[in-house]
């Protein structure tokens, strides 16, 4: 039906000159009817164009309204977008925030543990140091200890030797004694006889050495008694000292033996020691590198958090342009550039002309000016 | 021995932690600040500490870092405190700015931790 409405007029139009020549030398009929559809022609035109004008001025007016709808769509649509952009921002400021402060914890605690490489080897070298320090005084105050029980095991030995020797002379003198004791007593028998003799001058003198072969006879018990007594006395003196030192023995040998062994044992333990701090500075190591990594991953909530404001900013300013009623059109080029204007990350500017490379790798680099 | 102080500015929390993390574990003692205005104060508030170093972002809001630096280069007692910015930026012309301004280093993030520890150790005052 539109198309018969754009051919109609013009036929209707086209038929009246088509009649005139078409007649040779038309009649006033002939050229009145030429004139009649000329005017049916045109006026089909006007009422065509009419038509069109009234189509277009409603076209118009609906895509207006579309556009108005549009609008007022996207005014309501971006506050929410911008909301939904910023609780996004923040939610995620504040829990990326709250991770590393958590992060920092725990790598203080980790430096507290475990310590700088330094300090942990400087303490354990000072630990390891003392008690190899510690170690060898004791082994000095225990030889020390061995050594003094050994000479006091000679004087022991020095000792009973001089007993021993004293022992001996006493029975030396016993016998020395029992021997003049003895003399003594024949001395006395002879100086009865005499006295004998002698008749009654010669009894007091009998009756003295009466006295003198008693005190003999005493004597020699006296010092038989006093050699026995030497004799047991150097015997005690020689079994005590004798058991005495073979008590001293084993315990020099005892100490002697638990002193290589706690040395023994103490340098495995410190052997350990050394293995262990060795190994936890290997972990250390690793810790620290995996620290390192999560430092670096961190970081690109700061990127995610600024790349989100300049959207919401972009987004703030497209609706109030919108807002606005725009009389003039759209500038695209000043409005892209205006949006780069805030931009700071090169993913933005690589997003804006559509040439996204690989994932952000840590930089880092340092300009010294 | 006391501990050298840092100052961090950065209006990210996150990466204020971050750098905090790094400079703590390797010794240091740190103050922060959230932008550069905030900085400004915390330095007249110093009370006798005496600032080795400054780490600062250059966008923040309130005042950005490149302003901070030109207005802390005007204050007699903190002008020679070696500032380094630590920085998403890319842009050469803002490179140039933090240069002109006078920063002694420009350092792109994400920072790998012992990259910062060694600008950080060539700079700081004494």
């Amino acid at each position: 039906m539109r198309k018969a409405e754009l051919w109609i007029p013009q036929l209707l139009t086209l038929a009246g000159p088509l009649l005139v020549f078409a007649t040779d030398g038309p009649p006033l009929p002939v050229i009145l009817a030429a004139i009649g559809f000329m005017a049916a022609g045109l006026a089909a035109g006007r009422l065509v164009a009419h038509r069109n004008a009234t189509r277009l001025a409603a076209a118009r007016q609906e895509a207006d309204g579309e556009i108005a709808r549009l609008t007022q769509l996207y005014a309501r649509c971006v506050p929410i977008w911008v909301r939904q952009l910023e609780t996004v921002r923040g939610e995620a400021n504040t829990e990326v925030a709250q991770l590393a402060r958590i992060f920092g914890e725990i790598t203080d605690k980790l430096d507290r543990a475990i310590g700088p490489s330094r300090l942990a080897h400087s303490a354990a070298g000072s630990v390891r140091e003392d008690i190899v320090d510690e170690l060898a005084r004791n082994g000095r105050e225990l030889e020390t200890l061995v050594g003094a029980l050994r000479d006091l095991q000679s004087s022991q030995k020095r000792i009973v030797e001089e007993i021993g020797a004293e022992a001996v002379c006493l029975k030396d003198n016993a016998s020395d004694i029992r021997r003049i004791a003895l003399n003594v007593r024949v001395v006395s028998l002879n100086a009865t006889i005499e006295a004998a003799r002698a008749g009654d001058a010669g009894k007091p003198f009998a009756v003295i050495v009466a006295d003198m072969r008693e005190l003999a006879a005493r004597t020699v018990e006296a010092s038989e008694m006093f050699s026995r007594h030497a004799e047991r006395l150097y015997g005690m003196v020689g079994a005590a000292f004798n058991e005495q030192a073979q008590t001293d023995s084993r315990i020099v040998s005892i100490a002697g033996a638990e002193v290589q062994k706690v040395v023994a044992s103490s340098e495995a333990a410190i052997q350990r020691l050394n293995h262990a701090i060795a190994e936890m500075e290997e972990e250390r190591r690793d810790v620290r590198e995996d620290i390192s990594q999560v430092l670096v991953s961190l970081q690109f909530q700061d990127r995610v958090s600024q790349i989100l404001s300049h959207v919401t900013r972009n987004l703030e300013e497209m609706q109030g342009y919108i807002g606005n009623d725009p009389q003039e059109a759209v500038d695209e080029r000043q409005w892209l550039e205006r949006m780069a204007r805030d931009y700071s990350t090169h993913e933005e500017f690589e997003n804006r002309s559509g040439t996204r490379s690989a994932a952000v790798q840590p930089d880092g680099a340092v300009t010294f000016f | 021995m006391a501990q050298q102080l840092i100052m961090v500015i950065d209006d990210s929390v996150s990466l204020r932690e971050v750098v905090g993390i790094a400079l703590r574990s390797a010794g240091y003692d740190v103050i922060e600040a959230c932008d550069g205005k905030d900085a400004l104060d915390k330095l007249h508030a110093l009370d006798g500490r005496r600032m080795r170093l400054i780490i600062c972002d250059v966008n923040m809001p309130v005042m950005d870092g490149i302003s901070f630096v030109k207005q802390m280069k005007q204050l007699p007692e903190h002008r020679f405190i070696p500032i380094i910015m630590l920085t998403t930026e890319s842009r050469e012309s803002r490179k140039l700015e933090g240069q002109l301004a006078g920063a002694k280093a420009w350092v792109v993030k994400p920072f790998r931790p012992n990259q910062l520890l060694r600008a950080v150790a060539k700079l700081i005052l004494p």
